[in-house]
């Protein structure tokens, strides 16, 4: 018995050692290491932590007005009013994408050699500031690191860690990260014209909700312009960083204006999200799947 | 206590803590989530055996540091460094260890304020690990994690302990009616799940 107990100790103590000498081990050998089970971790938290979450979602929105004093019937007729406004909403919604995802064919090129993948959201965490999005598709999938991550054609980050059934983004509103843009008013190049656009480079605000950048005071950038991806630092421009939603002259320097621009909707509350696998990716997948060399 | 049994609970309130930190985080700002696995650490560190109390530190550790990956400076991909939140928790046990004999133990109350007490030792032992890992030291040039700063982290970590003490509370009360039945444990009959 009393064996037992300082061979547990031992262990205890040697397990320690280790935990230490992990802790002190540049990230790539630690990332090595963790990779198998972090995967099997996220492998088995994904099914239950999904369902939780949309749970939380529900509670995290306000309710709706408490409507107990009113008939069954009344309720009744508002419920189909809602919903039939709700549907209206989600048809004009459908009609901004299709516009949006029009005007970045025009402004950006097809997508020919892309394929969207759909993944959901299986939780969002936040570890030192810094949001991340727990996706459900993996490498199985052809997902990798790097892919570019989006909400219909708003962007949402980067694939930052992959395995073979889940992954991680790494949002855009991520601290310290810069994107070039161009802003161009809502709704230009759609008919075939070039419309006015102006390049800026957007830092992550200190709130980590939006971006603020500067563009020469003489160029013309309105509330309500998007601001559209053309970083060559990402593998697709194109997609919507965001909307203007202020546009005033520096205090600093009076010929530069200060612009912040915000995600059209925030982004570490989505449920689903669409990444952008290259075929190419896709096809070599298969062919591996092909040759039992998975 | 049973370890299968603790272990699918370990998984339940590891899938709480992610599902839930979708209430609680602000995004850019302070994090704000209940640690759901210091309140079981707590819950374990009453009633277990010392040994398997220490075990459950060390592991409960682990898989905040798996579901917890940071993002160092210079790198495109995040990284889980094992090790961090297992040593901090592991000094939160052995802390546990030395103070549960000081108050009844048969009260949410107490899962509470163990919480808040232990949550203070493991946030600052994880800050001070992750703050010696990004200094250069000896053979290791030390990394930076983006946007360190150990001050914010402890502001942020001190509302963190807040949302877990008034977690603590129902989840206590919770574990206390029916964890004995559960795990095993030698909850005293007179108080168990009262104040």
């Amino acid at each position: 018995m009393k064996r037992s107990l300082i061979n547990q100790r031992q262990m205890l103590w040697v397990v320690v050692l280790l935990l230490l000498v992990l802790c002190v081990l540049p990230t790539s050998k630690a990332e090595w290491i963790s990779r198998t089970p972090r995967s099997v971790v996220e492998t088995l938290t994904m099914p239950l932590s999904h369902p939780v979450r949309l749970v939380a979602m529900r509670f995290y929105q306000k309710p709706v007005d408490d409507q107990e004093t009113i008939d069954s019937l009344r309720r009744q007729r508002d419920d189909y009013h809602r919903l039939a406004y709700k549907m209206q909403l989600m048809l004009e919604e459908e009609r901004a994408l299709n516009q949006q995802f029009q005007q970045m064919r025009e402004l950006f090129g097809d997508f020919s050699n892309q394929i969207f993948v759909t993944a959901s959201v299986g939780y969002s965490s936040q570890s030192f500031r810094q949001m991340s999005l727990r996706l459900n598709r993996g490498r199985r999938h052809g997902l990798d690191v790097g892919q570019v991550v989006s909400s219909g054609s708003q962007l949402v980050g980067r694939i930052s860690n992959v395995n073979m059934v889940s992954s991680t983004v790494t949002l855009i509103t991520e601290p310290k990260t810069t994107l070039m843009v161009r802003i161009v008013p809502p709704g230009a190049g759609a008919d075939g014209t070039v419309p006015r656009q102006v390049e800026a480079i957007l830092e992550v605000a200190d709130d980590g909700q939006g971006f603020y950048g500067t563009v020469d005071v003489n160029r013309t950038v309105r509330v309500g312009d998007i601001a559209f991806l053309a970083d060559n630092q990402w593998p697709r421009d194109g997609f919507i960083v965001g909307r203007v939603v202020d546009a005033q002259t520096s205090p600093n320097d009076p010929l530069r204006m200060r612009v912040r621009v915000e995600p059209e909707q925030p982004l570490h509350r989505l449920s689903s999200v669409t990444v952008l696998v290259p075929e190419a990716s896709l096809r070599q997948r298969d062919t591996s799947e092909g040759d039992g060399t998975r | 206590m049973r370890w299968l049994i603790l272990l699918l609970m370990a998984y339940v309130f590891v899938v709480l803590e992610q599902g839930l930190s979708l209430v609680f985080d602000q995004p850019g700002k302070y994090n704000f989530a209940p640690g759901m696995l210091l309140i079981l650490l707590v819950y374990v560190g009453m009633f277990a055996p010392p040994m398997m109390v220490l075990w459950t530190g060390i592991i409960l550790g682990l898989l905040h540091d798996l579901s917890h990956p940071v993002k160092l400076t210079g790198e495109l991909a995040d990284a889980a460094i094992m090790g961090p939140a297992a040593l901090a928790y592991l000094l939160g046990a052995v802390a546990m260890l030395q103070i549960r004999g000081v108050v009844y133990r048969g009260s949410p109350l107490s899962i509470a304020l163990f919480s808040f007490i232990i949550s203070i030792i493991v946030h600052l032992a994880f800050v001070l690990i992750f703050m010696l890992r990004g200094l250069p030291m000896m053979f290791f040039p030390g990394e930076q994690v983006i946007q360190w700063s150990w001050s914010a982290e402890l502001v942020g970590r001190f509302f963190s302990l807040l949302t877990t003490f008034a977690v603590a509370l129902p989840m206590g009360w919770l574990l206390l009616r029916f964890g004995s039945a559960a795990f095993g444990t030698d909850v005293p009959k007179s108080g168990s799940g009262r104040w």
